[in-house]
């Protein structure tokens, strides 16, 4: 454990070190607050369009954070070749992998803490009726999409040649899920074979990201989402992470490093 | 000489700067409207719609149906009661209501899913409509041309918000861009006449409003046929309570010929007739 521990610090250490998350947070801020600054038929209470484009804003900011932190994390050790060194010492591959994405995921929720702290202090200076505790199942839920997709980059990093083709085919995936995945079921319905049968199995075999997407009901304070489906939720995002991390330390303890 | 020489400069750069001044500012004011134009061209439409079906799924609280169900709401609350001009009542059966609870889940995945969307069928209520603008304001920014964004707009801005001042203003905004739409000028005449209590500018608006409807193509006419039985029947009523009852049964007849409720006009025709012969 102090090993994973010991690795996911240094992930952790290089987020702050690098200007991306600071970067991120500014443009959302900016971008927030600029579009605050507007008014529409001089009514200063119209709230919900501005949490709608900052929760926007942090959703496409925390998918770059942990897209890019997670893709890059083999490679560069690789390209620097601190990799043979770290796994001189008494650290197997399947610790590095989990190390790394500890380390990411942590990084990330740290990172989402700032961003919703933030969506916060907006929301609550503007709307009287906002529900604190519908923002924070909404964090949770997003920081649990966020480790399926850290352990898809991470996957991504050991199929993929470079961090660049990693990074847009996770974001693509992503963002593709995330549109789309709910629908696939509906859409497959007026599809032909074998089309039709490709479409539905790849509806089941996803991981369901849409399900941790509760903007709207953030934005329109609906405080609908019991503690069951987020446990439920939970579990899920847990088995599709440990599928996705124990296919990537299979293929890491495979791959030749030199 | 060179002081002579430098008053000549500086005259001929000021008659030049004034002269070339106002064409400079009308220049840069088209560009900026002609960037938009060239930078998103006929697309700017379909992101009018886009902001529009915004504006109605905030009416209804986040829950809209997506591109992929089967049938979206063939008409919208938020529309129809600008239009109509009297509030829609919920009512979860109703085919419109069943179009945003949806139908059953299909599987376990999309049953587990439903968890996290809000499926219930519910309008913004009181002074909440107000969230709808920003989108209303978009898709006209987007696409001045688009009448029943402005008319939907300028509808709860007054109903609701109380706010006929920031209504006409955007309906006058709107009528800059489309000058013969009787939608524009109805809805302007409501304000004065509902708001302003002002019947004369109301009635003026309103006969402007009817001769546009008039004025346009038969295709046209029949498809907003809705607002050519509103201008006639706020004429009507315009006209009773002026006590010009000859006017008012004009207005009638002309309304008793395209109303779905032909006989029920005709009830009032009479009734006007028999006060007008009763004042006689």
């Amino acid at each position: 454990m102090n090993i994973l521990l010991a690795l996911a610090g240094v992930v952790i250490k290089e987020l702050y070190r690098r200007k991306d998350f600071y970067v991120l947070f500014v443009l959302t801020a900016l971008i927030t607050l600029l579009l605050g600054s507007v008014s529409f038929f001089d009514d200063k209470r119209i709230i919900r369009y501005l949490k709608e484009i900052c929760l926007l804003l942090i959703w496409i900011s925390s998918l770059v954070i942990a897209i890019l932190t997670a893709g890059r994390q083999i490679p560069s050790e690789k390209e620097s070749r601190t990799i043979f060194p770290l796994l001189a010492k008494p650290v197997s591959r399947a610790q590095m992998i989990l190390g790394k994405f500890l380390g990411c995921w942590f990084a990330c929720g740290f990172a989402l803490l700032v961003f919703y702290l933030f969506f916060i202090v907006l929301s609550g200076t503007h709307d009287h009726e906002f529900s604190m505790l519908t923002c924070l199942k909404a964090l949770w839920l997003h920081w649990m999409c966020l480790a399926i997709i850290i352990a898809m980059a991470l996957l991504g990093s050991i199929l993929f040649a470079s961090v660049s083709a990693n990074a847009t085919i996770i974001f693509i995936t992503a963002i593709g899920i995330l549109l789309v995945g709910g629908h696939l079921n509906t859409a497959a319905v007026d599809l032909t074979e074998p089309t039709q049968s490709i479409v539905t199995a790849l509806y089941y075999a996803i991981p369901h990201l849409e399900w941790f997407d509760v903007r709207d009901l953030v934005v329109h304070d609906r405080n609908i989402v019991q503690f069951l489906p987020i446990l439920g939720a939970t579990a899920y995002a847990g088995v599709y992470t440990t599928l996705l991390l124990g296919l990537t330390v299979r293929l890491f303890k495979r791959k030749n490093l030199v | 000489m060179s002081r002579l020489l430098l008053m000549l400069l500086w005259v001929t750069a000021f008659t030049l700067a004034t002269c070339l001044a106002p064409s400079f500012i009308k220049l840069h004011s088209e560009s900026s409207t002609s960037i938009l134009v060239l930078l998103m061209g006929d697309s700017r439409q379909m992101f009018a719609g886009q902001f529009f079906a915004k504006a109605d799924a905030y009416f209804h609280n986040g829950n809209y149906p997506s591109i992929f169900d089967h049938q979206g709401p063939k008409e919208s609350h938020m529309t129809e009661q600008a239009e109509v001009g009297r509030e829609h009542k919920d009512d979860d059966n109703d085919e419109h209501a069943k179009t945003f609870t949806g139908d059953a889940p299909k599987d376990w995945i999309e049953r587990f899913g439903r968890n996290f969307i809000y499926k219930q069928h519910s309008h913004l209520e009181n002074e909440d409509v107000r969230e709808i603008l920003p989108w209303l304001k978009l898709a006209t920014e987007m696409d001045p041309h688009q009448v029943t964004v402005y008319v939907t707009a300028a509808y709860w801005l007054r109903v609701r918000l109380h706010k006929p001042d920031e209504a006409e203003k955007f309906l006058r905004e709107g009528l800059r861009d489309n000058r013969d739409s009787p939608e524009i000028l109805f809805e302007l005449g409501t304000i004065y006449y509902q708001d302003r209590h002002d019947d004369l500018v109301s009635r003026n608006l309103w006969l402007e409003a009817r001769k546009k409807w008039l004025a346009q193509k038969d295709t046209v006419k029949k498809t907003n046929e809705l607002v050519f039985m509103r201008i006639l029947g706020s004429l009507a009523k315009l006209a009773e309570k002026q006590g010009h009852t000859d006017e008012e049964i004009q207005y009638l007849e002309e309304l008793k010929q395209i109303s779905p409720n032909s006989d029920a006009i005709e009830i009032l025709i009479q009734s006007a007739r028999k006060s007008a012969s009763q004042k006689k």
